[in-house]
C-alpha cells in the first residue's frame, strides 16, 4: 500500500501533525477501485437472471463517495506518511464493510435489511469472520450468496497487503519481524519492494484459491460429492484461502461429504501458513523452507494435539459428530484454530471439554503472514520465549539473554510490541465480552457465559460462529443492535490488529 | 536434589550456587516453629471434650520435621540468599500445608480421611483460599473447625511477611514498588528490617483481628444477631482479615444477621487494603496520604463497579429473595474481589453476567500489600498505564516517557516484571483450566465450561468458592483425586505468586 511510500518524508514534516486530508484522499483511493468489486455478482445476476440492481447501485455510491474523497485529499497525497498510515489503514477496513453491506441493504435482504445488520455482515465478510445474520442462507439469490463470499475473498487480499507491507512498518505488534521475510528483490527502494511482494503474494493466493475450487468442482464432476456444484466449489474456494468461513449452506460444511471436508481442511491448513514462506516454498520447490521455521512447527503440532484431543472426545460420546471422531475432530480444529469458521458438524452440542478447546483455539490463530486473525501463533511463540527469559532473569538479574526466532535476536523493542499487543488482546476481549454480557442481560438472547466469552472471542478473532445460540448452524441474528454493533467493532479492531484504532483514540495522536 | 549435592560435595560453590542445606535448614526453622501452632486447638480440645491427639500429634510430628530439617542443615553458612529464598517460600507452604493436614487425618470426621481431601483442605487454610472438601462443616468438633480457621489466619501472618518483606526482595512480579511503603527503620540491614516491618505489621493484623472479633462478639450478646457467640465471632475474625473465607457454618455468612454481614463487609475492604498504608493512616495519623494512594483509588472503584454490577443484576431479575440486593450485591463483589470467599446467597443459581461478573473479580485481587491473592490491583493499574504509553510509543517511538505511581518513576525492570507476571498467570490460569477439563472429561464430575474456568480462577486466586457443584453453598468434594491435586497446586502457585514455584523447575536455578 502507499501508506508506507513516504514514511522518509513524514520526518521531513517540522511537525508530526497528522495530513488527515492526504490520508482521505488515499482511503478515496481505495474506495474508489472497491466500487469495481460488485460488478462481478452484477455479471452473474444477469446470468442468473437476478436483479443486478442492489450492486451497480452499490457500485455507483461507492464509486461516487471514493472520487469524492479522492478530491477532497488533493494534492497532497503524495506525502501520507506513517502516522497516516493508521487513519488509513482503519478508515479503508471500515467503509469496505459499509460497501460489503451496502447490497444487502439495496435489495432489502431479509435480516440485513438494517444498516446495522447490513454492516455487520459486510464487516464479517471483509474482515473474513464469517459471523452471518442470516439465518437461512439457502434462500439467498445466486448473485447475492456469491457476494458474500466473494468480500471475503477480496479482504483476505487486503490483509495479505496489510499484514506483510503495512502493519510491519507502523510498527503494530510486533510485526517488524515479518520484514526480514518478505519475498522480492533486495532492493531499498522500499515502495517498489512492497509492490513485487504484494504482487507475488497474490498470486499465490489467486493460486491457490483456483486450485481449491478446481480440486472440489472434480468432487462434483466425478460423483465423489453430489452436492457440489461448480458454483459451490467457487464459493467455497473464495473463503477458505482467506480463512473466512462464510458458506452457501445453512449447515456450512456438514452438507457435503467426507471428502470435499478434507480437501477443505488441507487448503484452511495451507491458508493458515505464512504467505510469504509459502511462496518461497513453492518457488524454490524446497518444503525444508516450512519445515525449519519454528513458527510453522509450533503451528503444526498444535493443530495435530488440538485434533487429537476433539478426536479422542468424541469416541463414544453421544454428541453429533462422533460417528467419524477423527475427521470431525480434525476438522473443527482446523477450522476454529486458523479462525476459517466452517464446521462440519454443529459442534454447539459438544461436551464441555469440546467446546473449552474450541474456544481456547479461537485465542491461537494461524502463522502471522497468513491470512488468519486472533493472536497469531508467532506471538505466542515469542511469548513463550518471554516469558521463560524472565524466569531466568528473575535468577540473574544481570544477565542479558537476547531472544532469538528462526536463531535471528528480536530486538527488545519488538517483544514489548508484542507483550503489550497480547495484553491489549485480552483487554479488548474482557471489555468486548462483558459488554456483551451486560447487553444480553438486559436485551437479550438467553446465553451461557460460554457462549458470551466465545461470541466475543470469534468476532474479535475473526473466526465467525460461536457456541450455543450462535452456534456454527445458527446464527448472529438473536442479539439486540448494541451487542451487533459491539461485534462489528470487534472484528473491525481484530482485523486490524487494535492499535491502528486505538492509537487514532489518543490525544497524542492528533496533536503535537 | 540431594543426589546432585552427594555427586558434587567437593567443589567450592561459586557465589550464585544454591545453599540447598541452608535453606533446607530454614524452611526446617520455620515449621519447627509452625508446630507450636497446634497447641492452641488443643487447648480448646480439652475445653470442649474433643479428642486431643490429632492436635499433639501434628504438633510432634511438625517439631520433628522441623528439627531434623534444621540438622540437616547444621553445616551450612547463616547466610541465606535470594537465591535460596524462592526454595524456603516454596517449601515452607507445602510444609505448613502437610502440618495443617496432620488433624485432619487423625480426626474420626470420614470427610477427611483421605490424605489428598486432607491435604487440600490444609493447603487451602495456609493459602487463605477458602475452598473446602467438607460437605457438613458444622458437623465438625469444635477443635478442629477452630483449627480450620487458624490456619487462614496464620497463612495470612506469613503473606504478610511474604508481600512485604520477602517477595520485593526476590524480584516477584514487580513487587519491588511495594518496598518504599514498608514502616520500619531505614536500615539497610536485611533481616533487622523485615523484622521490624514485620512485628508493626503483625501487631495491626492482630489488633485488627481482636477489633473484628470484639464487634462481631457485641453484636451476638446485645442480640442484634441470635447466631453469633463468641466462638463464631473469633471463627470468622480469624478468616476475615487474611481473606480466607472459611466458614464454621455451611451457608457461610447467609444466616446472620445483616449488621453482622455489614461489619463483615467493612473488614474485607481493610483486609483487601494495602496493610502499609493502613498502618500509615491508623497509626501514623495520616489518612489522607493514605487516601490518596492511586491503587487504593482504583481499589474503591473496582469494589462500586463490581458491587453496582451485582446489584443491577440481583434488582432486575429480582433474585435476592428476602434479603437486599444492595447488601447481597455489595457482599458478594466485595468477597470476591478481595478474594476472602465468604458469601451470602448462593450466587451459583445467578444470571450469566452475574456469574461473569464474579469470575471477572476473580482476577482483580486486592491490594498489593494485602492478604488478597490473585493479580493485584495495582499490576493491573501498571498494565494500563504500560499499555496507555506503548500506544503512545507507537505514533512517536522515540519519545523516552517513564511509567508513574503515585507520581514516582516506576523503573523499566519492573514494568516489564509486572507484564510478565500477568502473562504468565493467564499462562497458568489457562493450563490448570486445561487440565481440570481433561480430568472432569475423564473422571467426572459432569461440570459446565464455565465451572472449571471457575474452579481454576478461584483456586490460582486464593479466593475460595467456585461454580456448579462447587459453588458457595457446595463443595469440591466431587472432584477427582487429579483434580484436587491439581487445584492444590493452583492453591500454592497463587499464593507464592508464581515465580518462587516456577523459577524451581527451570534448569538453570539448581544449576552454576
Amino acid at each position: 500500500m502507499r501508506a508506507a511510500d513516504g514514511s522518509a518524508g513524514a520526518r521531513r514534516r517540522p511537525l508530526l501533525e497528522v495530513d488527515a486530508r492526504g490520508a482521505l484522499g488515499l482511503v478515496g483511493t481505495l474506495v474508489k477501485y472497491l466500487a469495481l468489486a460488485p460488478l462481478f455478482p452484477a455479471v452473474l445476476a444477469v446470468a442468473y437472471s437476478e436483479s443486478p440492481w442492489p450492486f451497480l447501485g452499490t457500485t455507483a455510491i461507492v464509486g461516487a463517495a471514493g472520487l469524492a474523497l479522492e478530491r477532497l485529499g488533493g494534492e497532497t497525497r503524495t506525502s501520507v506518511g506513517s502516522r497516516e498510515g493508521y487513519l488509513v489503514v482503519a478508515l479503508t477496513w471500515l467503509l469496505a464493510g459499509v460497501v460489503g453491506g451496502l447490497p444487502y441493504l439495496l435489495a432489502g435482504q431479509q435480516h440485513l435489511d438494517r444498516p446495522v445488520d447490513a454492516l455487520f455482515e459486510g464487516m464479517s465478510g471483509f474482515t473474513t469472520t464469517g459471523a452471518t445474520l442470516l439465518v437461512d442462507i439457502d434462500t439467498l439469490g445466486n448473485a447475492m450468496a456469491m457476494w458474500r463470499q466473494f468480500t471475503q475473498w477480496l479482504g483476505g487480499l487486503g490483509i495479505i497487503v496489510l499484514a506483510l507491507a503495512v502493519l510491519p512498518r507502523l510498527r503494530v505488534g510486533g510485526r517488524q519481524i515479518l520484514e526480514s521475510e518478505m519475498p522480492g528483490p533486495e532492493v531499498d527502494q522500499l515502495g517498489e519492494r512492497i509492490r513485487q511482494t504484494v504482487q507475488r503474494i497474490w498470486l499465490l493466493y489467486v493460486g491457490l484459491t483456483v486450485a481449491e475450487a478446481l480440486v472440489l468442482a472434480l468432487l462434483g464432476w466425478t460423483g465423489v460429492d453430489d452436492a457440489m456444484t461448480p458454483f459451490k466449489a467457487v464459493a467455497h474456494a473464495l473463503t477458505t484461502i482467506p480463512t473466512g468461513g462464510f458458506s452457501t449452506e445453512s449447515r456450512s460444511l456438514e452438507a457435503f461429504a467426507a471428502s470435499t471436508q478434507w480437501v477443505v481442511v488441507v487448503f484452511m491448513v495451507l491458508a493458515g501458513l505464512n504467505f510469504a514462506l509459502l511462496w518461497r516454498a513453492a518457488v524454490g520447490r524446497r518444503l525444508r523452507v516450512l519445515a525449519r521455521d519454528e513458527e510453522i512447527r509450533l503451528y503444526v503440532i498444535l493443530l495435530v494435539a488440538a485434533s487429537a484431543v476433539l478426536a479422542v472426545e468424541l469416541v463414544g460420546k453421544t454428541v453429533s459428530g462422533s460417528d467419524a471422531p477423527i475427521r470431525h475432530g480434525v476438522f473443527q480444529a482446523v477450522s476454529l484454530m486458523t479462525g476459517t469458521g466452517y464446521a462440519s458438524t454443529d459442534f454447539a452440542g459438544w461436551t464441555t471439554l469440546a467446546l473449552m478447546l474450541l474456544v481456547l483455539l479461537m485465542f491461537l490463530g494461524g502463522s502471522a503472514g497468513s491470512t488468519t486473525g486472533s493472536v497469531k501463533v508467532l506471538r505466542h511463540l515469542l511469548l513463550g520465549k518471554v516469558l521463560r527469559r524472565e524466569l531466568r532473569q528473575t535468577l540473574h538479574p544481570e544477565l542479558v539473554i537476547p531472544i532469538r526466532l528462526n536463531s535471528t535476536p528480536i530486538d527488545e523493542r519488538t517483544l514489548r510490541a508484542v507483550t503489550s499487543f497480547v495484553l491489549l488482546y485480552i483487554g479488548l476481549f474482557a471489555l468486548g465480552a462483558s459488554v456483551i454480557a451486560v447487553d444480553s442481560a438486559i436485551q437479550g438472547p438467553e446465553m451461557t457465559p460460554l457462549d458470551v466469552i466465545s461470541a466475543a472471542a470469534a468476532t474479535l478473532g475473526n473466526v465467525g460462529p460461536a457456541t450455543g445460540p450462535i452456534g456454527p448452524m445458527l446464527s448472529y441474528e438473536p442479539f439486540s443492535d448494541v451487542s451487533t454493533v459491539v461485534m462489528t467493532l470487534l472484528m473491525w479492531l481484530g482485523r486490524i490488529e487494535m492499535i491502528p484504532v486505538i492509537v487514532l483514540l489518543t490525544r497524542r495522536y492528533w496533536r503535537v | 536434589m540431594e543426589t546432585r549435592d552427594v555427586r558434587h560435595p567437593p567443589r567450592p560453590r561459586a557465589r550464585l550456587g544454591l545453599e540447598l542445606r541452608g535453606a533446607l535448614a530454614l524452611a526446617g526453622t520455620l515449621l519447627k516453629w509452625l508446630s507450636l501452632a497446634p497447641v492452641f486447638p488443643a487447648v480448646l480440645a480439652l475445653g470442649y471434650g474433643d479428642p486431643v491427639l490429632p492436635f499433639v500429634v501434628a504438633s510432634v510430628v511438625g517439631a520433628t520435621a522441623g528439627l531434623a530439617l534444621e540438622r540437616v542443615g547444621r553445616g551450612a553458612g547463616p547466610v541465606v540468599g535470594t537465591r535460596e529464598g524462592y526454595l524456603v517460600v516454596a517449601l515452607t507452604w507445602l510444609l505448613a500445608a502437610a502440618l495443617g493436614a496432620i488433624p485432619y487425618l487423625l480426626s474420626s470426621d470420614p470427610e477427611l480421611s483421605r490424605p489428598m481431601d486432607a491435604y487440600f483442605e490444609a493447603m487451602s487454610g495456609f493459602t487463605t483460599t477458602g475452598a473446602s472438601i467438607l460437605t457438613d462443616v458444622e458437623a465438625l468438633d469444635r477443635s478442629l473447625a477452630m483449627w480450620r480457621q487458624f490456619t487462614q489466619w496464620l497463612g495470612g501472618m506469613g503473606i504478610i511477611v511474604l508481600a512485604l518483606a520477602v517477595l520485593p526482595r526476590l524480584r516477584v512480579g514487580g513487587r519491588q514498588l511495594l518496598e518504599a511503603e514498608l514502616p520500619g527503620p531505614e536500615v539497610d540491614e536485611l533481616g533487622s528490617r523485615i523484622r521490624q516491618t514485620a512485628r508493626r505489621l503483625w501487631a495491626l493484623y492482630v489488633a485488627l483481628t481482636a477489633a473484628q472479633a470484639l464487634i462481631l462478639a457485641l453484636l451476638g450478646w446485645t442480640g442484634v444477631d441470635d447466631r453469633m457467640n463468641l466462638f463464631e465471632a473469633v471463627a470468622h475474625a480469624f478468616t476475615t482479615m487474611p481473606t480466607g473465607g472459611f466458614s464454621t457454618e455451611v451457608r457461610s455468612i447467609e444466616l446472620y444477621a445483616a449488621a453482622t454481614q455489614w461489619v463483615i463487609v467493612v473488614f474485607m475492604v481493610v483486609a483487601g487494603a494495602n496493610f502499609a498504608l493502613t498502618y500509615r493512616a491508623l497509626l501514623r495519623r495520616q489518612p489522607r496520604a493514605a487516601l490518596r494512594d492511586e491503587e487504593l483509588r482504583l481499589y474503591a472503584v473496582a469494589l462500586v463497579v463490581g458491587s453496582a454490577l451485582l446489584i443491577l443484576v440481583l434488582e432486575r431479575q429480582d433474585l435476592a429473595g428476602s434479603a437486599s440486593a444492595v447488601r447481597t450485591g455489595i457482599f458478594q463483589a466485595v468477597s470476591i474481589l478481595t478474594t476472602t470467599g465468604f458469601a451470602t446467597a448462593d450466587f451459583n443459581t445467578w444470571t450469566t453476567l452475574a456469574l461473569i461478573t464474579i469470575v471477572g473479580l476473580m482476577f482483580v485481587g486486592g491490594s498489593a500489600g494485602s492478604t488478597g491473592g490473585s493479580i493485584k490491583v495495582v499490576r493491573h493499574l501498571m498494565i494500563g498505564r504500560a499499555l496507555r504509553r506503548e500506544t503512545r510509543l507507537a505514533v512517536h517511538p522515540e519519545l523516552v516517557e517513564p511509567v508513574r505511581l503515585n507520581g514516582v518513576t516506576v523503573d523499566e525492570r519492573t514494568i516489564r516484571a509486572i507484564i510478565a507476571f500477568v502473562l504468565l498467570y493467564v499462562g497458568t490460569f489457562v493450563a490448570g483450566a486445561g487440565v481440570l477439563a481433561l480430568d472432569t472429561s475423564l473422571q467426572g464430575p459432569d461440570v459446565r465450561p464455565i465451572h472449571v474456568i471457575a474452579a481454576a480462577a478461584t483456586t490460582l486466586g486464593n479466593v475460595g468458592p467456585a461454580l456448579g457443584s462447587a459453588g458457595p453453598e457446595g463443595n469440591f468434594s466431587e472432584f477427582s483425586d487429579v483434580s484436587k491435586a491439581t487445584m492444590s497446586a493452583l492453591m500454592w502457585l497463587g499464593r507464592l505468586e508464581l515465580l518462587p514455584v516456577l523459577v524451581l523447575f527451570t534448569r538453570s536455578y539448581w544449576r552454576r
